[in-house]
């Protein structure tokens, strides 16, 4: 296993800076025409170093923007905006010489296709990513004519030598990908990617496809080569347990940012950023008397089309920061929130609750609409949809909710909106967290983790003109 | 008597390639608002099994032999009427594939009032009040206006909440989950599993969970079957299945587990994959994989036994095995150990597989390892 990298003066192989990548998600020329376009900001400004020699993990749920942050370091998409350093090899009269800076996103395309030989990619599905139509020898082949690596004779002993690298039989040559099993053809890929002797592999997902015992094996497969050959991965998966095993350092990543980056011992043990936390807690161990404090996370992940103001994981986190006004339960605390975020959303008042079974007397299948019900019993569905007690601690905070919950009886969603956006609105909504550094190599992306945060209270200093800076994207 | 009694179950395939012993000799029994786990790789028969129960299996797939008895009724021999009646009604299954489950042209309500109206005999209104209900039940927020919504316009997440609900719409005496949250996100499947539990304890529901995630089993399941090659090797209460489990194939899959906290550099592996189900190997089918596997472990087929006694498994037995080593054809013995590790809040549990020193029999699969060949 690879020594865990600690960061000193040297450089990166590989560097991200700022890297962003928006897709237009406009439904073509006539909505272009009108203004109506949308980006979906599935990368933005992510900050990334990859060293020599190490696996960092990236890891988040669906939709998070894994798969193109891996494609935009490789330039397989345009990126939008930001820089790729990475630090090519030179070599004069076939000796090395050092190596020099090429910033990916601007090299043409001859100069990006001979970095290919460097920077290499292994894809999540192994069925879709083979040629079924080209031989195993082809498909390996393939790298080796495009690049001028071997020809003739010298490429068939290399197709060899990389098939039984990968621990398959020389002797499959001929074989079509059909033929193979899901974790023979992911071996294929990685025989495909090492052709070409690269530095960099980029592994999308390489295991989430295959049964535990496979994974198991392409695991121990990649570190073997990794030691081996000296390559470093940049290793995307949504198992943390996957990643923790492999990574020297680990990255998670939330609605197109980075939540924490760290070494993997530091991401997994307190400070945590909340995000990593729950995920963390989510795992389910395989020992049946386990007992996990599992936190829930309500809702899903937002649409990258509007992420949310602020932090981007405000709208979910359990650990959100109360307004200094108040001193609220941190559960109650979320679920006055929970209700402020759906007030916000709903058109109508009933996608704001929705009556209990119990409560209509007559029979079970006529259902009575919200608005129907009298004061008392409007005011007690909505609380006990949202959790929230039959009053608040907080006087003042009682105060405005039982206000605001009277202006949703007299059917006015955009007083209540307004009322509870004045009322109880979270330094995470307005402030949009910096990378703090909380260790040699470990920065948490949290207003928690923030100098202005004193442990209970967020103290914004001068709040509403300091804010405007804190929303500018800058981050370093 | 159980609620679920499968016995002698097998089903073959008739592809080109040959015959396909999907299903071999296999029993188990489910009890009422039990939580029943089957577990093992792709192509250990696990699906298979359940569209059996389903009675699904399509051509060129055959049920060749074998009773399933629900409820002491043969759903085998009965006709397709009967089985539409019990389909969807007593037995429900959500799969694995959420989205292709829905049909993408009928609303999400839909789909779920068309379930009651047929079993339940409900008008257009009163199913899709209970189609509201369910969904709301399931954990769908906006329940009324989702319930015409399309299947595209739910999330992956969403889309197995609705399948859910439709399986629970008839309120089923067996439900049948395969990989119910394989295609998820953790922080979704846990919400799922949840919900899928104390629905179930609520309606007093069997659960029938296909998976291949250890974690998952011991997370949800009372009881556990490890299939191999269409065969079951294992069979035993959870947590005697994790602290104490008895077939090596049952100790390669746990090991195999990448742990948080692990300190092992490589993982433990079982080399090589699932045989091809065409051309069993002879004697163990699982022999060709095993560590610990000796000569006789390819002339003679291990039978289901009490690992303690060796006598062959019966109904009683709580923990059964399928390995020579229990009826004492074993010379060497099988050299892994079980470690439980007691940190300060939670127990672990390690699972060691050690290499025995020779090994009789040569491991010839083409992928042959976690180890490579150098």
């Amino acid at each position: 296993m690879p020594e865990v990298i600690v960061v000193t003066d040297e450089t990166p192989l590989l560097r991200a800076e700022n890297l962003t990548k928006y897709y237009d998600s406009s439904g073509g020329f006539l909505d272009s025409l009108l203004g109506n376009s949308q980006d979906v900001k599935a990368v933005d400004g992510v900050d990334l170093e990859l060293y020599e020699g190490e696996t960092l993990g990236v890891v988040g749920e669906s939709g998070c923007g894994k798969s193109t942050l891996a494609r935009a370091l490789l330039r397989l998409v345009e990126p939008t905006d930001g820089s790729v350093y990475f630090q090519q090899r030179v070599e004069e009269d076939g000796e090395p010489a050092g190596r020099r800076e090429v910033d990916l996103t601007t090299v043409s395309s001859d100069d990006l296709r001979d970095l290919r030989t460097d920077l290499q990619y292994i894809f999540q599905d192994p069925f879709s990513s083979l040629n079924p139509r080209l031989t195993v020898g082809d498909i390996i082949g393939e790298p080796l004519d495009i690049h001028d690596i071997a020809t003739g004779d010298e490429r068939t002993e290399r197709i060899y030598e990389l098939l039984e690298t990968v621990g398959l039989n020389p002797s499959h040559t001929h074989r079509y990908p059909h033929e193979f099993s899901g974790g023979q053809r992911q071996r294929i890929g990685i025989a495909r990617a090492l052709a070409v002797d690269p530095e960099v592999i980029v592994c999308d997902e390489p295991v989430s496809a295959l049964d535990v015992s496979v994974q198991a094996q392409i695991l121990n497969l990649l570190e073997d080569l990794q030691d081996e050959l000296g390559l470093s991965y940049i290793f995307i998966a949504h198992d943390l347990s996957v990643v923790e095993h492999i990574s020297d350092r680990i990255a998670v990543m939330y609605l197109g940012e980075f939540a924490e980056v760290g070494s993997t011992d530091e991401v997994f043990s307190p400070p945590y950023h909340p995000y990593t936390e729950a995920l963390l807690s989510a795992i389910p161990e395989p020992d049946p008397l386990w007992e996990g404090d599992q936190i829930f996370l309500p809702g899903t992940v937002p649409s990258p089309l509007d992420p949310p103001s602020g932090c981007r994981f405000h709208t979910r986190c359990p650990q959100i920061i109360q307004p200094a006004a108040y001193d609220l339960e941190q559960d109650v605390w979320r679920s006055v929130v929970d209700l402020k975020l759906r007030v916000k959303d709903a058109e109508t008042l009933e996608s704001i609750a929705t009556v209990p079974d119990e409560t209509p007397a007559d029979d079970a299948t006529s259902r009575t609409s919200i608005r129907e019900l009298p004061s008392a019993q409007f005011e007690s569905v909505i609380r006990s949809e949202y959790d929230l007690p039959t009053e608040l601690s907080d006087s003042s905070a009682e105060r405005a909710l039982s206000q605001a919950i009277d202006e949703l009886y007299e059917d006015n969603v955009t007083g209540a909106t307004a009322r509870l956006d004045d009322a109880f609105t979270s330094p995470c909504e307005k402030h949009h967290p910096e990378p703090a550094q909380t260790g040699t190599n470990h920065r948490i992306a949290c207003l928690l983790q923030d100098e202005r945060y004193d442990g209970d209270r967020f103290e914004a200093v001068d709040a509403d003109s300091g804010s405007g800076s804190d929303n500018a994207v800058a981050d370093d | 008597m159980s609620l679920l009694e499968v016995n002698d179950l097998t089903v073959k395939f008739y592809t080109e390639e040959g015959v396909v012993n999907a299903v071999d000799n296999l029993s188990f029994s489910i009890d009422r608002g039990e939580k029943f786990g089957v577990v093992g790789e792709s192509g250990a028969g696990k699906s298979v099994t359940a569209l059996s129960v389903m009675r699904l299996i399509e051509s060129p797939g055959h049920i060749e032999s074998g009773e399933v008895l629900f409820n002491g009724e043969n759903l085998l021999e009965m006709s397709d009427e009967e089985i539409r009646s019990i389909r969807g009604n007593e037995i429900a299954m959500v799969f694995q594939d959420a989205q292709t489950a829905l049909n993408p042209v009928y609303t999400v309500g839909e789909q779920i009032s068309e379930t009651i109206r047929h079993h339940l005999g409900y008008d257009e209104t009163e199913a899709k009040e209970r189609s509201i209900q369910l969904l709301d039940t399931v954990g769908i927020p906006d329940a009324e206006s989702r319930f015409s919504d399309y299947p595209h316009e739910f999330s992956g997440g969403m889309q197995q909440r609705a399948i859910i609900a439709m399986a629970l719409s008839c309120d089923p005496d067996l439900l049948i989950c395969d990989e119910p949250t394989t295609a998820l996100d953790v922080t979704i499947e846990t919400k799922i599993l949840q919900e899928i539990e104390t629905l179930a304890d609520e309606f007093d529901t069997a659960i029938q969970l296909i998976t291949h995630d250890l974690g998952v089993v011991a997370d949800v399941c009372d009881r556990v079957m490890v299939m191999y090659a269409g065969k079951p090797v294992e069979k035993a209460p959870v947590e005697e299945l994790y602290y104490d489990p008895k077939h090596p194939y049952t100790v390669g899959l746990m090991s195999s587990i990448p742990r948080i906290g692990d300190e092992r550099e490589r993982l433990q592996t079982i080399p090589g994959t699932m045989p091809d189900l065409v051309d069993l190997p002879s004697g163990c089918s699982f022999h060709p994989r095993c560590p610990y596997a000796e000569e006789s472990c390819t002339r003679s087929e291990p039978a289901l036994v009490d690992p303690e006694t060796g006598a062959v498994a019966t109904d009683d037995d709580e923990h059964v095995a399928a390995c020579l080593e229990y009826t004492g054809e074993l010379t060497d013995g099988l050299g892994y150990e079980v470690t439980v590790r007691d940190s300060s809040d939670d127990a672990e549990v390690e699972t060691v597989a050690g290499a025995k020193a020779s090994s009789a029999v040569d491991t010839d699969v083409p992928d042959a390892g976690g180890d490579r060949r150098d």
